[in-house]
């Protein structure tokens, strides 16, 4: 077990140099100058020089690129003299558009999105399979198409339609809930929940549709199995045969597909955090993407690159626990 | 009398699976059910435990001299597994994949005799080690995955009897096996009848099977009875023609049996070749949507062709019973409930009676 | 039946002679396996086939026998080439075709067809029954494809029809149809009625008899059923554990089984005859058959033999010519 983790441990690495070094080629080889961007528009044509040297624009691009994952590791220090920045350990670069480094401004935003992305992941998690749940057992009902239909149409809307209408009913019209200004969860979990409940209630009803659908689906298939009526010719109660043997096999393709977007969720909700205004790592790389910031894109793409390949290992991990043929193989 | 069907109907909505069919089983004794796919013989197993869902059942079940059409769902939940239990054809995907078999034993166990744990746990043990599973402490905590097709129907079985069943059903227990696999499986099935005394409906394709193993034979086509006799009867004398049609287009094991006429042109070409041609029964069996009317054999009945008679495409015939070649008595208790085995001459229960369903074997009478 | 079989649309001559039975072809086999092999996987390797040797005659049927895991249906898979075999060779009419490449296989993949057990998996449900018949190459015109369904026992009507309207023994009739369609002098039966009920595997067997004697088709037939396998074949291979244990005329194997396999499979076959049954002497094997991934060491049947001693252990006996019916056993203590 310890070497299969740590072999997969190896492989994770393995993938985030690849997706840095893609990263890396393509942000170099667009054919705009990164250092009049991080410069800015009021900057001699000497001052711009001065940035592609301290980012080390002049030279070969391995060289650039050995120079950044080392930094990770050692931290380095950009350009040379008195306008030299000291970028410590962990170093993804620095964004001088923002004047602070990468690695920085990544955790500054980080538990914003880790808020939001784990809140809506409950609520998605606890709708999308109750819906899922219950349609699957009430098949070709009323009731089960009806919440399919629910499903389709909340599945299509597109997330900033749902946040206007959210913002519109819940906050102008019946003023149940206020606008959303994110505080930490330091400030008192009360406040910290209130005001993410509208961005989690977006997110969550497009995943939960989803979900939905994927469960109805898979417990369909499962109900199905003749393991399921070996359990009823034993007698179990119908509720032991629905969680205790059904849901749990129909939740294993769930728990990869749960893993992959909760994994792209926590480097950021770009369109949720831009509508609400959250600070968090979505919001960031909107502006980094507006602001051409390439340290910044570069280091919000690893950072969504390690949620999601670790999201992977943590599945492989949970399916090797519920699945024990996985164990064996 | 452990298990009285009479009169069984399961109608889905696409259409009648099973059309009226009736038996009795004591304990200690085997019925066998015979027919091939789509003759309701699974479907009439299935309605007994009360596991259809979307079909609807009448008629009569009476199960240790309760009837279990119209009781409520708790009712059969609570017989189920505990006074009758079921084993299934393919034993690896009727076992759940993710619980060890030690678990999946002491489940019912646990539920119906309120068990601890550890009591129920020790009993899927015991249970391992009297179907023949070697090492049993070990191999209960192991995952189905990892036993082989015959282990796997013997951990079905221990399952099934772990709570001491009254009826034991097992729905084409060893089609999916080897065939040396079968015969242990066979043998096992035979030894915990005889030991525990049980009552065992075996549903099967196989003839073969049958012989080895039943004391009667119920002989499904279409849904409805054709012959119900006691095995020695349905194999020396069969009286049914679709009956006397499986046996003959049956390939056997050894020479000198009952087959088919030789074909002198096979034997000419090839040497010692193929045995003859078997004789076949023509067509395929009936379609549950649109069933043909009156017997539901008679487009493939040979006796038919012979000698066609109105009634066979206007009327379903009725199992009637015989007693001597040509004489007939119907049965009457059959729909009425009443004693079903005529009564010998000292008052003495005769064996069980010899009954077929056909409008041409009164007036053909005898086997072929 | 209908008369001779179709021609096909090119006018080539069929490779096939006219069916009169002709003694001097008979001196050749038509098909020789010898010491063929398959190996899966690389490291430590599942030994499916181990060393199979066997002949088929032109116009016999030879049965392939054996359960679960003993590597029949690979030896029937590695003869049409849907294996590549990791060892041995097959020779078709004096040609070793075992590593012939795609093209030089080509001719050969007319004269060597397959039926399987699943009818309804191997016939394509988008295709017609007239396409399916005549191939992906068009082997034969509407005429031919409707002489053909004629001749497996089907008709004219059938031949614009899909698959799914056809029941289990009318779509065993159709891939047999297509089988046909290249005249082929040897056809693969693999499981060809084990998925089909009793009353219909009989007129499979009768039709396959019939084609044997008017097509003059040479059979290896696979099953796990004994009783079909005594009736169809003239001689008998019982396989275990990817070796042909026992060999010989299907009288020879079936009423003086000589190993002690052989003996314990015929004898665990249920015969569908209550009397015989109570009397019939019942040899049950202990165990399952062993996986080939893990071999006994020595006689592979040797943890399951009641006959087992040191030297079954020890070494795995060759298969030896014993007694009449060129019946050869391999066994230590074969008789």
């Amino acid at each position: 077990m310890t070497r299969y983790l740590l072999r997969r441990l190896a492989a994770v690495a393995g993938v985030l140099l690849v997706i840095c070094a893609v990263t890396f080629a393509v942000f170099y080889v667009l054919p705009s100058d990164p250092a009049a961007h991080a410069c800015g528009k009021t900057c001699t044509p000497e001052q711009v020089a001065l940035v592609r040297t301290q980012m080390g624009l002049d030279r070969p691009v391995y060289e650039q690129f050995g120079g950044y994952v080392a930094g990770i590791f050692t931290g380095r220090t950009l350009g040379d003299g008195p306008a030299a920045l000291e970028c410590s350990v962990p170093c993804f670069g620095y964004s001088y558009q923002n004047a602070l480094p990468v690695w920085d401004l990544l955790t500054d935003r980080l538990p914003v999105s880790v808020s939001l992305a784990l809140g809506a992941a409950v609520l998605w998690l606890a709708g999308g399979l109750a819906v899922g749940l219950v349609a699957a057992l009430r098949r070709g009902t009323t009731l089960d198409r009806s919440l399919m239909a629910a499903t389709l149409a909340s599945a299509s809307a597109p997330v900033y339609f749902t946040a206007m209408m959210l913002l519109l009913v819940l906050v102008q019209r019946l003023e149940w809930l206020p606008y959303p200004d994110y505080r930490p969860i330091s400030e008192g979990p009360a406040a910290w929940a209130g005001n993410l409940l509208l961005p989690w209630m977006t997110l969550a009803s497009l995943y939960a549709a989803m979900y939905a659908r994927l469960t109805r689906a898979s417990m369909i298939e499962t109900m199905a199995e003749p393991y399921i009526r070996t359990a009823r010719a034993k007698g179990l109660y119908e509720r032991t045969v629905v969680t205790k043997h059904g849901l749990r096999s129909a939740l294993t393709p769930i728990v990869t597909i749960f893993g992959m977007d909760l994994g792209g969720l926590l480097a950021g909700a770009v369109i949720t955090e831009h509508v609400f205004g959250l600070p968090g790592v979505g919001q960031l790389t909107y502006d980094a993407i507006f602001k051409a910031d390439q340290p910044v894109v570069l280091g919000v793409t690893l950072l969504a690159a390690f949620f999601i390949t670790l999201a992977n290992l943590g599945v492989d991990l949970v399916y090797a626990v519920i699945d024990p043929r996985v164990r064996y193989a | 009398m452990i298990l009285r069907v009479r009169d069984l109907r399961v109608a889905f909505p696409a259409g009648t699976a099973v059309d009226g069919i009736g038996f009795d089983l004591d304990r200690g004794r085997t019925l066998g059910v015979v027919g091939e796919s789509g003759s309701g013989k699974s479907v009439s197993s299935l309605a007994i435990m009360g596991l259809h869902r979307e079909a609807a059942v009448s008629g009569s079940i009476v199960f240790d001299g309760e009837e279990l059409v119209g009781a409520p769902a708790s009712r059969l939940r609570e017989l189920r597994g505990r006074r009758m239990a079921m084993v299934f054809q393919d034993p690896l995907s009727s076992l759940h994949p993710f619980y060890t078999v030690g678990e999946q034993i002491a489940e019912a166990y646990r539920l119906h005799l309120r068990a601890s744990r550890r009591v129920a746990r020790e009993r899927a043990v015991e249970m391992l080690a009297e179907v023949g599973i070697p090492e049993p402490r070990r191999r209960a905590g192991e995952h189905p995955h990892r036993f082989s097709g015959g282990m796997r129907q013997r951990v079905m079985i221990a399952m099934a009897l772990s709570c001491e069943p009254d009826l034991l059903i097992a729905d084409e227990p060893t089609t999916a096996l080897d065939v040396t696999v079968q015969a242990q499986i066979l043998e096992l099935i035979k030894r915990i009848q005889q030991d525990r005394g049980i009552a065992v409906m075996l549903i099967t394709h196989d003839l073969g099977v049958v012989a080895r193993v039943a004391d009667e034979v119920l002989v499904m086509y279409g849904g409805r009875t054709v012959e119900h006799a006691p095995v020695r009867e349905i194999f020396r004398a069969p009286r049914h023609p679709y009956t006397q049609g499986l046996l003959a287009s049956a390939p056997r094991l050894t020479a000198g049996s009952a087959e088919g006429s030789p074909d002198p042109a096979a034997g000419g070409a090839a040497g010692p070749a193929a045995g003859g041609r078997l004789r076949a029964i023509p067509g395929s069996p009936p379609s549950l949507l649109a069933p043909p009317p009156g017997c539901r054999f008679h487009p493939r009945c040979a006796r038919y062709a012979a000698t066609p008679e109105d009634a066979c495409v206007t009327e379903a015939p009725e199992l009637r019973e015989f007693r001597g070649p040509l004489e007939i008595h119907e049965i009457r208790e059959i729909h009425t409930g009443r004693a079903l085995r005529p009564v010998g001459p000292e008052g003495a229960p005769a064996g069980p009676v010899h009954r077929t369903a056909c409008h041409l074997t009164g007036t053909l009478g005898g086997p072929r | 039946m209908t008369g001779a079989p179709p021609t096909r649309p090119d006018g080539a001559p069929g490779t096939v002679p006219d069916a009169a039975p002709d003694a001097g072809r008979r001196s050749t086999p038509l098909l020789s396996v010898r010491d063929l092999r398959m190996t899966f996987g690389k490291r430590n390797g599942v030994r499916a086939v181990d060393g199979v040797t066997f002949d088929v005659w032109p116009g016999e049927t030879l049965g392939l026998v054996g359960e679960s895991g003993c590597g029949k249906s690979t030896t029937g898979r590695m003869i049409v080439r849907l294996l590549e075999p990791t060892g041995g060779t097959v020779v078709f009419d004096g040609r070793d075709i075992t590593r012939l490449g795609p093209r030089d296989m080509r001719p050969f993949r007319r004269d060597i067809q397959m039926i399987f057990q699943d009818p309804f998996a191997s016939l394509n449900p988008r295709q017609t029954v007239e396409r399916i018949v005549s191939g992906p190459t068009r082997l034969l015109d509407r005429r031919g494809v409707i002489e053909l369904l004629e001749m497996v026992g089907l008709g004219a009507e059938h031949a614009d029809r899909y698959p799914h309207e056809f029941s289990g023994g009318q779509a065993q009739r159709i891939g047999i149809a297509r089988a046909l369609a290249s005249r082929p002098r040897l056809i693969v039966c693999d499981e060809p009625v084990s998925a089909l009920d009793v009353s219909i595997q009989a007129q499979i067997v009768n039709l396959l008899a019939d084609l044997q004697r008017e097509l003059d088709l040479a059979y290896l037939f696979i099953a796990h059923d004994l009783s079909v396998v005594r009736h169809v074949c003239d001689r008998v291979a019982v396989m275990y554990l990817g070796r042909v244990v026992e060999i010989g005329s299907r009288d020879a194997v079936y009423t003086a089984p000589a190993h002690p396999y052989t003996r314990a499979l015929l004898s665990a076959v249920p015969v569908p005859d209550p009397e015989v049954e109570l009397v019939r002497e019942r040899i049950v094997l202990p165990g399952d058959p062993p996986s080939p991934a893990d071999p006994p060491p020595g006689c592979s049947f040797n943890p399951r033999c009641a006959m087992a001693r040191d030297v079954c252990r020890a070494e795995a006996p060759p298969l030896e010519i014993h007694g009449p019916g060129e019946r050869e056993v391999a066994c230590h203590f074969a008789g």
